[in-house]
């Protein structure tokens, strides 16, 4: 039996996810050896049970079953903080106006992927069906100012804005303002920087 | 040696008085007005107080958001959602957009349009704010929210959709990605990851009307508009429904 050999790096590798920025890969092999060992557990507790409900004997065994319902329940709350923790990692990182990075998403598993896809999706829906003149982003900050500076980082031709057509040239410094969704966007992607004053 | 003066000593000290500047005194007009002459006809009364009666519930439907942002932050269950007050801030962010824009044009208004531009930004990032803590919490209490029918009517018809396409969405990764016997689970797969609304949380409350303490065996004994309690979230829920407390 593994138990704590097998939860405690997971637990770890839970933690550590929860301080990184980006998305770590999936460790398929510890949490397949938790869930086999979770089968083990089941199969022996249903053994324990047929045994002593057919026999004329009562075996009480109370304290078998004790430690493989515990170790069992341990192992499961291990198992649901670590794929909690990349459901949350993996809706923050849908949440955001830029495509998760290649590489990043090449370290999602299948089912993390479509599931990437489908809430981006989910959350373009609800998007659009909240007042058009919002812009949901989960990056909010409270507006102190109607404009800001910011400095344009790459050639951006013909961006349509409330206050009509802008062109950005690379390099140059624009006042725009924040709360455009267009505009927005722009600096959440990186193509806008804001310079603080 | 020093000593100690007295304002009097203080006033007199110096050979020279400062002379103060005196307000000069303005006489009123001997003006005898009659209150017809003060309005040329009724309809422009009449304007006036729609204007006034438009911005009071302007106004009023700002603060009420702004109320019901704070009591979601801080409440531990979904509240009622406030569609009557996002539909006429969102009206009214339209308005005032066209407004702005045709003043920006203006060299001698854009200071105007620019003022108008940073009171909209601000009711927007209420709205935004308002409607994100409420997705949060639908998304970490989905089966919570959808398996209650009083919880269910506090959503609006987007938030109400988005929960089922969640719940179904998390339900179908789960089962693909967990490879578990479906008895080692509870009924539900999500309810092992379901946040459950902690109601016995501690919430500060400022009363609003007067409510008679819990404890209190005297009802003459009240809390007054103004005092600040703290309970549990259970108890103070129905005085938060009435509006009798708002959550700080």
């Amino acid at each position: 039996m593994y138990t704590n050999s097998a939860i405690r790096p997971l637990i770890d590798i839970t933690k550590r996810a929860r301080e990184t920025k980006t998305i770590l890969f999936y460790e398929r092999d510890k949490v397949q050896e938790i869930c086999e060992e979770i089968k083990v557990l089941k199969q022996a507790t249903e053994e324990i049970n047929d045994t002593e409900s057919t026999s004329e004997e009562v075996h009480t065994s109370p304290g078998k079953l004790c430690v493989y319902n515990a170790m069992k329940e341990k192992e499961l709350n291990a198992i649901q903080l670590y794929h909690f923790q990349r459901i949350r990692k993996t809706k923050e990182a849908a949440c955001k106006e830029t495509r998760l990075p290649q590489n990043e998403f090449n370290r999602l598993t299948n089912w993390e992927q479509t599931f990437y896809n489908k809430y981006e999706q989910l959350i373009d829906n609800y998007n659009s069906n909240c007042p058009k003149s919002l812009y949901l982003n989960d990056e909010l900050h409270v507006p102190k100012e109607p404009h800001v500076v910011v400095r344009v980082m790459e050639n951006l031709e013909r961006v349509m804005t409330k206050n009509g057509i802008v062109e950005f040239l690379k390099g140059s410094q624009a006042v725009v303002r924040e709360a455009d969704s267009t505009i927005a966007k722009l600096i959440n992607s990186g193509y806008l920087k804001k310079i603080n004053k | 040696m020093s000593r100690i003066f007295s304002l009097n000593e203080l006033g007199h000290a110096g050979s020279s008085r400062l002379s103060r500047p005196t307000r000069p005194t303005r006489e009123l007009p001997d003006i005898d007005l009659d209150i017809d002459d003060l309005t040329d006809s009724d309809t422009e009364d009449e304007k006036d107080q729609e204007t006034q009666l438009k911005d009071a519930e302007t106004s009023n439907d700002y603060e009420i958001l702004k109320r019901s942002l704070i009591n979601e932050e801080f409440s531990p269950e979904i509240l009622m959602y406030q569609d009557k007050a996002i539909d006429n801030l969102d009206k009214l962010i339209q308005e005032q957009d066209a407004v702005s824009k045709e003043m920006l044009v203006t060299h001698e208004r854009k200071q105007f349009g620019m003022l108008l531009f940073s009171g909209t930004d601000r009711i927007k990032y209420i709205m935004e704010k308002y409607l994100l803590c409420r997705r949060n919490k639908i998304e970490t209490q989905v089966l919570g929210i959808l398996s209650s029918p009083i919880y269910k009517e506090r959503l609006s018809t987007a938030e109400l959709t988005h929960a089922e396409d969640y719940k179904m969405l998390l339900e179908d990764y789960l089962k693909a990605e967990l490879k578990l016997p479906n008895d080692c689970l509870e009924d539900s797969i999500i309810k092992t990851f379901e946040k459950k609304p902690d109601l016995s949380k501690t919430v500060f409350c400022r009363v609003l009307k007067n409510i008679v303490p819990r404890d209190a065996q005297d009802t003459a004994i009240q809390h007054e508009p103004g005092d600040v309690i703290m309970d549990k979230y259970a108890y103070m829920r129905d005085a938060l429904k009435d509006n009798s407390v708002e959550l700080i």
